[in-house]
């Protein structure tokens, strides 16, 4: 009997295909070490990008090699891109950049090649010098962005106190609201959090700055004691707006900045007053002058978390889906471990897959490689099917 | 010290399947890493020759390791770990090929969208344009019956192991594949570049 024509053209398309499995096998393997690692830049995965990006892990291929390599290792053992590590006794965690973690016990997450989440208890870190965009430390709500640093850290996640102090180096921390604290040589940053049953009102953070002291050159054994020295008493000197800001009356707070005149503040106001200042507009319904507030505080910051975090509540504000959708890409985009990363890039996606937008797709599965128990995980798994 | 239990375990590509699967169900670091290293070329082999040399092939495979480490608790022996993984990526390309007509239109309002035709190698020659138009023929199958024509005659599975991947029943896997047969040699007849091979290689 004959062979079917598929069965005598089989042999010829397999051979003639080995080099296109080759070839997907690398890009494969290179596009999973990218979606892994969350500082990818976004037009990697952006829309219509897919062929572009298989063509460039091609070429890349030629020089780097196959295997996807760990971002970082436990004790040599290398590990996945989102590891989780515990510890009763001192580990170490070695990132490829040469930046070192000691987790003296609790746990630790990978958040990428320089970031690490400590969901509890004590490491110290030495962030490798060559990076200008820093390793980023997060626990709890607070993030500290180290260059060429050794810090100590603890985090109760039972309680909520952190604290950080710098052994040698600089060191920014970050909080739930916009204002970002540096810290020099040893300079401890603590918060102290309400411990009463009664509702509590937002941890009061203190700085304290101990230029005589010594830093400790190790983790301390103990836990880290509260910073002795007082909050600062800059406050007598606030502007009445940000007094009543500070005391959460929003209405006072716009009433007294338009009295202090709008355009003046908009033009001269730090970036992290802007937003403050936005958002009190923003809650007062006052969307357009919110929005001047927003856009100057992106024009004038100098580092990218204010302006990721302008660009997200301009995208929330928008009621175009294409001017949203950009808003919130670059919110992403300007700070992809930043605190509204995930909101940001959720929001991306929610906002493509009303405009069905083809790229939703590709959004949905960074969404997913990054929180796949996001809260928009649900719609990004729909949106990959 | 005690050792979490995901650390305790890096499979090794001298280790069996049976350790790898019992690493890949408990999560260990570094199995997912040897489970695509060991499983992507069989993949990838399936998905290129089910599909075609297509730009979307990495992404493919990648989806199915996705959804594969999703599930790999379900698999119930080593043995039975190829099998199961042909059959989900069988699946990815099946769901592929279902939005490929979906799709079209969008590429039309997206033209950025469109593949780029030198991001996966090109076959050249004169059997380059064989191969071609062999996948243009089965462009214009059903879904199954080109998958079930893709995978015995092209992937070179048995028929048994083709209606494993397909999750049907042998019998069933025998009617698409005969269906398939019977369709893409009606239409090859209507292409020159098939029927010149074809007269020369008896």
């Amino acid at each position: 009997m004959k062979p079917e024509p598929l069965e005598r053209l089989g042999p010829l398309v397999r051979a003639a295909n080995e080099p296109a499995v080759e070839a997907a096998v690398r890009a494969a393997s290179l596009r999973r070490a990218a979606t892994a690692s969350p500082r990818r830049r976004w037009p990697l995965v952006a829309a219509g990008l897919l062929a572009a990006a298989a063509a460039t892990a091609l070429v890349v291929w030629r020089v780097t090699p196959a295997a996807p390599t760990a971002v970082a290792h436990l004790d040599g053992v290398p590990l996945e891109p989102n590891a989780r590590v515990t510890a009763e006794a001192p580990r170490t965690v070695s990132f490829a950049d040469e930046s070192v973690a000691v987790l003296e016990r609790g746990a630790v997450r990978l958040d990428g090649p320089r970031a690490l989440v400590l969901d509890d208890g004590r490491l110290e870190l030495r962030a490798a010098p060559r990076r200008r965009d820093g390793f980023l430390l997060s626990a709890g709500p607070w993030q500290v962005r180290v260059v060429n640093t050794r810090v100590a850290a603890a985090f109760s996640s039972a309680t909520g106190r952190f604290e950080v102090v710098v052994i040698d180096g600089e060191a920014e921390v970050r909080g739930p609201g916009p204002t970002t604290r540096r810290l020099a040589t040893g300079q401890r940053f603590v918060v102290e959090p309400h411990v009463d049953t009664a509702p509590a009102p937002p941890a009061t953070p203190e700085l304290s700055a101990e230029p005589s002291a010594p830093a400790s050159p190790a983790l301390p054994k103990r836990p880290l004691q509260p910073a002795p020295v007082p909050r600062p008493s800059a406050a007598s000197s606030a502007p009445p707006w940000l007094e009543a800001l500070k005391e959460g009356a929003f209405a006072r707070a716009v009433a007294e900045a338009d009295r202090a005149g709008f355009a003046r503040l908009a033009a001269s106001e730090s970036p992290d007053r802007l937003l403050l200042l936005a958002d009190a507009y923003r809650f007062q319904q006052r969307g357009d002058e919110a929005r001047t507030l927003y856009l100057a505080a992106r024009s004038r910051s100098r580092t990218a978390e204010p302006r990721a975090v302008a660009a997200f509540q301009l995208g929330v504000s928008s009621s175009d889906l294409a001017e949203a959708a950009e808003w919130f890409e670059k919110a992403y985009d300007e700070a992809p471990s930043g605190p509204l990363a995930a909101q940001a890039l959720g929001r991306l996606l929610e906002v493509r897959h009303r405009a069905h937008a083809p790229s939703a797709a590709d959004t949905a599965r960074v969404y997913l490689s990054r929180w796949p128990e996001g809260p928009y995980a649900p719609l990004a798994r729909l949106l990959t099917k | 010290m005690s050792v979490p239990a995901r650390l305790s375990a890096v499979p090794r590509p001298g280790d069996d399947v049976a350790s790898l699967l019992e690493a890949l169900v408990a999560g260990r670091v570094g199995a997912a890493d040897e489970f695509f290293r060991r499983f992507a070329p069989l993949v990838a082999s399936v998905i290129v020759n089910t599909l075609g040399r297509r730009p979307e092939v990495p992404d493919l495979v990648n989806d199915v390791f996705v959804m594969a480490l999703r599930d790999v608790g379900r698999v119930q022996s080593a043995a039975a770990l190829q099998g199961w993984l042909t059959a989900v990526t069988v699946n990815v390309c099946r769901v592929f090929l279902r939005s490929q007509r979906r799709r079209a239109w969008l590429r039309f309002f997206a033209p950025e969208a469109l593949p780029d035709v030198e991001a996966t190698p090109t076959a050249e020659g004169p059997e380059g344009a064989v191969v071609k138009a062999v996948y243009e023929v089965l462009d214009t199958l059903p879904a199954e019956e080109r998958l079930a024509v893709a995978l015995h005659d092209l992937e070179g599975l048995s028929l048994a192991a083709m209606a494993e991947a397909m999750r049907v029943s042998l019998a069933t896997g025998k009617r698409r594949l005969s269906a398939g047969r019977a369709r893409f040699a009606e239409k090859a007849r209507g292409d020159r570049r098939l029927t010149e091979w074809l007269e020369e290689h008896p």
